[in-house]
């Protein structure tokens, strides 16, 4: 999946002098290649996200996705991009607390071309939660409740991964084996990866673009 | 995701929709039901039309001293014809020779009774000429009968603690006609082809009476006692105010029906409107829950797409649990309407008021129409909402 950014500001920052490998400039994500935006707090990482994803539209420049703006696509094809060629993470987790992790990776429209619930229990067993499967997520801490998030968008197709965060609340454990489990399904699928960190990633061979 | 989104759900406001919705739904399917029985009473027993009118005169102490004749002379039926607003005028034929009905059908009592026949000319009345005609060839009589004569029976039956008779029912009995005086009696077979609340006796085609008083009357002189007047279009008020110069009554029955027709179509109209403000306002009711609801699943619908499920998609979730609500909702309404129109119908015909019992189409296409009207909301806002969530 390409992706470019054409002199790309957030409204909020149109009247900031910035410096910034992103904003006001042109850049382009290529098919499976992988990156991490890195940048403090307020520099604008998950409003970049959002824009991407298509949540929010306070921006100037235009973002294209495989050569076609993204303010023209429709509705239905925004659902085909969110449902087969993006899986994403996001900070806030967006896990539902009063259904159990089964139902909460349940919410996925379809597992075709992704993994099954099976290989989601797999995962969360690798990843130590397996005798949660059943619990309400209310009861999970936050690193209990991002290993859920990384293994619901783990099993969803996709082509193109992005991850906001994903892994501030886990323990070193935790974090090697959750990268594991992304670095094998990214492989599979040949997919890029778009990821945003306060101090920069080492692993997953991620290059680094700075906002 | 059913259980996500309608479980631990304060489901009250629904409930007092709902009830709202049943109540309104009842009433508007007994109001459309008792319009369409209204609507079509009488109508398939109306031989004569709104023009036409059945004149007599008045009965007055004169006539009972002999001073007057209550009977139409040839002289007075001339002067009727020659008004300009009386199209038509035609002298009611009645029988000058003694008549008994006698029912011979297994599956009611023996039955017979003296009774009177009339004829008129078919050209006056509304009724096929193929279905009431009469030739010498003919194997039965065909004869429209009174309604009253069908309630006299079934009170009788009802005495007797027998079944009582429909319409249909009675039209397939065997019935035969006696004519005559004793010593020179003849049987005639009839059928029942239609039947009038216009006229009290029975009637038969004209034919039939003229060659039954010639051959069973034992004087030739006509009596005409009674005179079927059309008038000319919009020009009844005019006969009317003639008739009533003249000392002439026409049957009022027929004007009382209307007036009563009047009267129960606007109680009815009200009843109508009563029943469209109750459903409007429960399906606002209903429209302000599933707002509320869409309200506080906010966070719920925006993850769901986010993760790709269309709009389409969970639109049809609500749309179902709605199409349920109200499903059930048509369903009470109707098993209630259904009794109480049974309840009605046989009160009304106990009281003597013959209507078709069947439910009609006004009621099933109401209803339906509701279906779709609710559908369409649910629709709309479910759709709206949630589109406007695609996006954030």
């Amino acid at each position: 999946m390409k992706i470019q950014f054409k002199n790309v500001c957030p409204n909020i920052f149109i009247e900031t002098p910035l410096k910034s490998d992103v904003w006001n400039q042109d850049f382009t994500v290529h098919d499976g290649m992988r990156y991490q935006f890195r940048g403090q707090s307020g520099k604008g990482k998950t409003s970049l996200l959002s824009f991407l994803l298509g949540y929010r539209s306070d921006y100037r420049g235009e973002i294209f996705i495989n050569d076609k703006a993204i303010f023209e696509l429709s509705i239905d094809e925004w659902i085909k991009l969110r449902r087969e060629k993006v899986a994403s993470i996001f900070q806030d987790l967006q896990l539902i607390d009063q259904l159990s992790v089964e139902e909460n990776i349940s919410l996925i429209p379809k597992f075709q071309s992704g993994y099954g619930l099976s290989e989601g229990k797999k995962m969360l067993e690798n990843l130590g939660m397996g005798e949660k499967w059943k619990q309400k997520v209310e009861t999970l801490s936050f690193g209990q409740k991002q290993r859920v998030a990384i293994v619901r968008a783990l099993c969803k197709p996709f082509e193109l991964m992005i991850c906001d965060e994903p892994f501030s609340h886990l323990d070193e454990m935790h974090k090697s084996k959750c990268i594991k489990l992304i670095e094998k399904r990214i492989s599979e699928t040949n997919a890029g990866i778009i990821l945003t960190s306060l101090d920069g990633e080492d692993n997953l061979g991620l290059k680094s673009i700075y906002l | 995701m059913q259980k996500l989104l309608f479980n631990h759900r304060n489901k009250f406001q629904l409930l007092i929709a709902s009830i709202g919705i049943i109540i309104g739904l009842i009433l508007l399917l007994i109001s459309l039901e008792l319009y369409h029985k209204g609507k079509f009473y009488n109508e398939s027993s109306k031989l004569l039309d709104e023009h036409t009118l059945i004149v007599q005169k008045k009965v007055s102490r004169a006539a009972h001293l002999g001073l007057g004749s209550p009977g139409f002379s040839a002289a007075e039926i001339d002067e009727l014809q020659k008004q300009k607003f009386i199209s038509a005028c035609s002298p009611i034929m009645s029988n000058q020779f003694e008549v008994i009905v006698e029912i011979n059908d297994p599956i009611i009592p023996a039955f017979n009774s003296n009774i009177f026949l009339q004829a008129i000319e078919n050209d006056l009345i509304d009724i096929s000429s193929n279905e009431f005609k009469w030739e010498d060839s003919n194997d039965y009589v065909p004869v429209i009968m009174p309604r009253n004569f069908l309630m006299m029976l079934n009170t009788f039956l009802s005495a007797s603690k027998l079944p009582q008779l429909s319409e249909s029912l009675i039209s397939n009995v065997q019935m035969n006609l006696t004519l005559g005086p004793k010593s020179k009696r003849s049987v005639v077979p009839a059928r029942i082809v239609g039947f009038t609340n216009d006229f009290s006796s029975i009637l038969v085609p004209s034919a039939f009476l003229k060659m039954a008083n010639l051959k069973f009357a034992n004087t030739k002189d006509e009596f005409q006692s009674q005179l079927v007047i059309k008038a000319v279009d919009n020009k009844l008020g005019l006969l009317e105010s003639y008739l009533e110069d003249k000392g002439y009554e026409s049957g009022e029955d027929q004007i009382f029906i209307s007036r009563l027709k009047s009267t129960i179509f606007i109680t009815l109209i009200c009843t109508t409107s009563l029943a469209l403000l109750t459903l409007f306002l429960s399906v606002v009711i209903t429209i302000q829950y599933l707002q509320m609801m869409l309200s506080e699943l906010t966070f719920e619908i925006r993850l769901m797409l986010r993760l790709g499920h269309s709009i389409q998609a969970l639109k049809n979730i609500f749309l179902r649990f709605f199409m349920l609500v109200f499903s059930a909702n048509s369903l009470i309404s109707f098993v209630c309407f259904y009794f109480l129109n049974v309840a009605i119908n046989n009160r009304l015909i106990r009281s003597g008021i013959i209507i078709n019992e069947s439910i009609s189409l006004w009621s099933i296409s109401a209803l339906f129409i509701a279906f779709i009207i609710f559908t369409i909301l649910v629709n709309f806002f479910t759709v709206r909402r949630i589109k406007s969530q695609f996006h954030s």
